[in-house]
């Protein structure tokens, strides 16, 4: 097959895996709204650039005591969550984070996705794994391989 | 007896939650049940989900199985049918995958499936949208499935259900159409009885 499906769909899409560490440790109910406006942030910040959320943005935490999922697939319809998290507070875990997003650029998604981690460090510390890409971005060439790159 | 099965729909249509439920159900009834999950990014989320359910996918990242992936699609069949030698695989390609496309990728993996089926999931809450925005996806997802799933029925209202059955009905008009809330396990009895007959 030569044909690109992601190409035909205008999709861009990223993926990334971190690793957290929270000290204190943050109560389970505000881990999960934390997690919620981690993935509301994206539909807001495709709002903001004038388009249409149309795709997925998602996320799996697994931690010691449980998981947490997260979707987002309509902005109207918020972030969906599956908290199977059992215990009272969220210390450290693992973070999968991927979106992807028809009309966007795979360097706009992660550009999207990083500006939404942001709203995660005043709470705990982010080390962002298995990051490795090589791709051109608009005006530069841009090619990094960042083990343990520390948010 | 094996069976290949594809749930293909559209980006968030609820695909993973689907291949859970009919992955737990057909486990409890003795069912070998094999998952191959494919995601667009280079980091997947579905198959740490799927596999939280208790199942082992093997997921193919970085692509989409009936393009860039073509390839590794074909060899995890070889490698799974030859070495698990499963009554059923389930594949849930990327929410962009053409199911034409994989169906001819499996065909020419020849594994040995005895049946390959292909369903079709539309999300009921967005389809006016997504129909609106990404048509010719949305059309060729569902077009010719053998059963095309309406979900999150829990999420609308009568009038909505059947505007979407229309609409589904008029693009595959032989697919037989069956509601269901894949989140709340509802409805998913003809979808189960389609994978037990067939394995």
């Amino acid at each position: 097959m030569s044909e690109d499906t992601k190409k035909m769909a205008n999709t861009g899409a990223h993926g990334m895996k971190l690793t957290f560490h929270a000290h204190p440790s943050i109560p389970s109910d505000e881990f999960v709204s934390l997690i919620e406006g981690l993935l509301n942030s994206v539909g807001d910040k495709v709002n903001e650039m004038g388009k249409v959320l149309i795709g997925h943005a998602k996320t799996f935490i697994t931690t010691p005591h449980g998981t947490l999922k997260v979707n987002l697939i309509d902005t109207d319809l918020g972030a969906e969550t599956l908290n199977r998290l059992s215990t009272p507070e969220v210390e450290e875990g693992e973070m999968k984070f991927m979106c992807v997003l028809m009309g966007l650029s795979d360097h706009e998604v992660e550009e999207i996705m990083e500006g939404s981690l942001e709203n995660l460090k005043g709470r705990m510390e982010l080390m962002i794994e298995e990051h490795e890409h090589e791709h051109q971005h608009e005006n530069h060439e841009h090619q990094h391989d960042e083990h343990e790159h520390q948010q | 007896v094996m069976i290949v099965c594809q749930i293909v729909g559209f980006l968030g249509s609820g695909k993973t939650t689907l291949l859970v439920q009919l992955g737990s159900e057909l486990g409890k009834e003795g069912k070998k049940v094999a998952i191959i999950v494919n995601e667009i990014g280079e980091i997947g989320v579905d198959g740490a989900v799927i596999d939280s359910f208790g199942f082992q996918s093997v997921e193919l990242t970085e692509g989409c199985i009936c393009c860039t992936l073509a390839g590794s699609l074909q060899n995890t069949l070889k490698i799974i049918s030859k070495e698990y030698q499963p009554d059923l695989i389930i594949i849930e390609p990327t929410g962009i995958a053409l199911p034409n496309i994989i169906k001819k990728m499996v065909r020419i993996a020849m594994v040995g499936e005895d049946a390959m089926y292909t369903i079709g999931i539309v999300d009921a809450f967005r389809a006016e949208k997504l129909f609106k925005e990404a048509e010719t996806y949305c059309r060729t997802q569902i077009d010719g499935a053998d059963i095309v799933a309406i979900n999150k029925i829990d999420l609308i209202d009568n009038g909505v259900r059947d505007k979407v059955s229309d609409l589904v009905r008029n693009i595959t008009p032989k697919s037989k159409i069956v509601f269901i809330s894949a989140k709340q396990a509802q409805g998913l009895e003809s979808l189960l009885e389609l994978l037990r007959e067939a394995s």
